[in-house]
């Protein structure tokens, strides 16, 4: 295995090719550039822009720990307490999402793998199977959640089950092409090896093809559930209570310092996730 | 099963190449074989015929007298139930526990539920089977381990003791001391030849090193480009035979000027 990789890299062919791509993609950059008429001067802002900038970011450091604004009805929670609520339901946006989710994306990535069928009998139904669900991945995914939503809101109005169906359509597409490609990845000697000492099709894939892919699918699970939590809080922006709903009702008052604060809450949040992910990944030996 | 085989005039063919060409063979239950020849001369398809992994382009391949070419799916399962493999790159599934590993060896006899069982939850009896198995090949303690963990030795042995978790009548080794080094290859021909004096198996075993072979088989067939040129005992095997069977091809033999 390893020469022949050593070829490949060595190889002009390949190379020529790769720098071809390459000098297409620049070109292709430049003309979308020309033809946007993107003026990279004009990022430099105006008066009133720069006034604006200095505001927000200027809040950074400084993000607010109460309530901004005068004349508050006395019955408003706290803003931790309004930020914990958000968060927490942001963090149930995206869990109930990925269930579904992840269900589809397994249907999809089983069915849409080529490992289960070949190397056995064959037949067109394995061909025919593997197409389907991979059209049916591309399908999904390739209507952004934020496109779902605006479509499902039409239907059922600013429901919760309007966001977690928005969520979860993209995301089981999304995880259905990538758990195909995983399981197609997997090493397929111990499936041969596992046919040859008779057992079934479903006992060759789930023990002999599944394992080995296992491993990466969990991680990627937990990848997808970290975009999962900031397409959460994006939705809040269609009137979801998620945090985005917060955030962006601050930044229409112009408290720029509760901004920050909810901004903060979601960065922990991501980092939480990914520090759990982490762990998870260390566990399963990875 | 008994574990005898009979090739008639079988040719194998994939597209224009031909890797068997008319060969006649009859391997008796029990019996010891070593394939030999340089490689590509045909002994992993030969091997693949006899499981039913290949098809007969031409002739007959039959076991225990039933035609392979007219097997049903289920008693094809049945036979290679029938029949442990061990291949040179041990096809192990390397993140799960030695023990999941040789209770796969169980699933040709085994419907969906028990095989989910051997590997969620075990019967302690086949636990015991499993650990009695890997004792005779010399890696008992390993049995919770989990593979990628183990030596390069160690795992072979995991992948014998699913052969042999089997309970086959035949056991088919291809090339299973291509990659390793001396000593551990005589060890593992030994192993493996001594385990299917012991269990009555029929033993086919394709093998590049002839000395091993000549040691360890009481039955050398020796193969070159598809066709059998010798077929008899090591001491049968002359210089002329031997000569015959490493015959280098013209281009190899001009340039070592011979």
């Amino acid at each position: 295995m390893a020469p022949e990789r050593a070829l490949v890299v060595r190889g002009s062919g390949p190379g020529g090719a790769r720098l071809a791509v390459f000098l297409l993609l620049a070109a292709a950059g430049l003309w979308a550039a020309l033809v946007l008429d993107l003026d990279p001067r004009r990022l430099w802002p105006g008066r009133e822009g720069w006034q604006l900038g200095a505001e927000f970011f200027g809040r950074a450091l400084r993000p607010a720990l109460a309530r901004e604004g005068a004349d508050l009805p006395p019955d408003l929670p706290p803003l931790w307490w309004q930020a914990t609520r958000a968060a927490w339901r942001t963090v149930s946006f995206a869990a109930a999402a990925m269930l579904p989710a992840l269900a589809g994306g397994l249907l999809l990535g089983f069915g849409g793998a080529t490992a289960w069928w070949a190397g056995g009998r064959r037949s067109w139904l394995g061909p025919a199977v593997t197409a389907a669900c991979r059209l049916a991945s591309v399908g999904l995914r390739s209507v952004h959640e934020l496109l779902w939503a605006v479509l499902l809101l039409a239907v059922f109005g600013v429901t919760p089950l309007a966001a977690v169906v928005a969520l979860a359509l993209p995301y089981a597409g999304t995880l259905g092409k990538i758990f195909a490609e995983l399981i197609d990845e997997a090493p397929r000697g111990p499936a041969g090896a596992l046919r040859d000492a008779g057992a079934l099709p479903v006992q060759v894939f789930l023990f002999g093809l599944l394992p080995r892919a296992l491993p990466d699918m969990t991680a990627y699970s937990l990848y997808r559930f970290e975009c999962a939590l900031r397409s959460a809080a994006v939705l809040g922006f269609f009137g979801f209570p998620t945090l985005g709903y917060y955030i962006s009702a601050s930044f229409e008052n112009l408290y720029y310092g509760e901004v920050w604060f909810y901004l903060y809450v979601l960065l922990a949040l991501v980092a939480g996730v990914d520090w759990w992910s982490g762990a998870i990944r260390r566990r399963l030996g990875r | 099963m008994t574990g005898r085989f009979a090739l008639a005039d079988v040719t194998v063919r994939y597209g224009s190449q031909t890797a068997l060409r008319a060969v006649t063979l009859t391997i008796r239950a029990a019996e010891r074989i070593a394939l030999v020849g340089p490689s590509g001369a045909g002994k992993t398809t030969l091997l693949r015929l006899l499981n039913g992994s290949a098809r007969a382009t031409a002739g007959r391949v039959s076991a225990d007298g039933r035609d392979l070419a007219g097997l049903a799916r289920a008693d094809l399962r049945r036979l290679r139930a029938a029949i442990g493999v061990v291949h040179q790159d041990l096809r192990l599934v390397d993140n799960l526990r030695v023990s999941q590993n040789v209770l796969a060896g169980g699933f040709g006899r085994q419907g969906f539920w028990g095989s989910v069982r051997a590997m969620v939850r075990p019967r302690r009896q086949d636990l015991a089977r499993a650990h009695a198995i890997l004792e005779r090949v010399g890696i008992g303690e390993a049995l919770f381990q989990r593979v990628d963990r183990l030596s390069g030795g160690q795992q072979q042995r995991v992948a014998i003791a699913r052969a042999l978790y089997q309970e086959p009548h035949v056991l088919l080794a291809d090339e299973p001391v291509a990659s390793v080094d001396p000593a551990r290859a005589r060890d593992t021909v030994a192993l493996l030849t001594d385990v299917c004096r012991e269990r009555e198996l029929t033993l086919v075993m394709s093998l590049h090193n002839l000395d091993l072979a000549r040691e360890f088989f009481p039955r050398l067939v020796g193969l070159r480009e598809g066709a059998v040129i010798f077929d008899g005992p090591p001491a049968a095997l002359g210089g002329e035979s031997y000569r015959d069977l490493y015959r280098l091809p013209p281009l190899a033999r001009s340039l070592d000027g011979t």
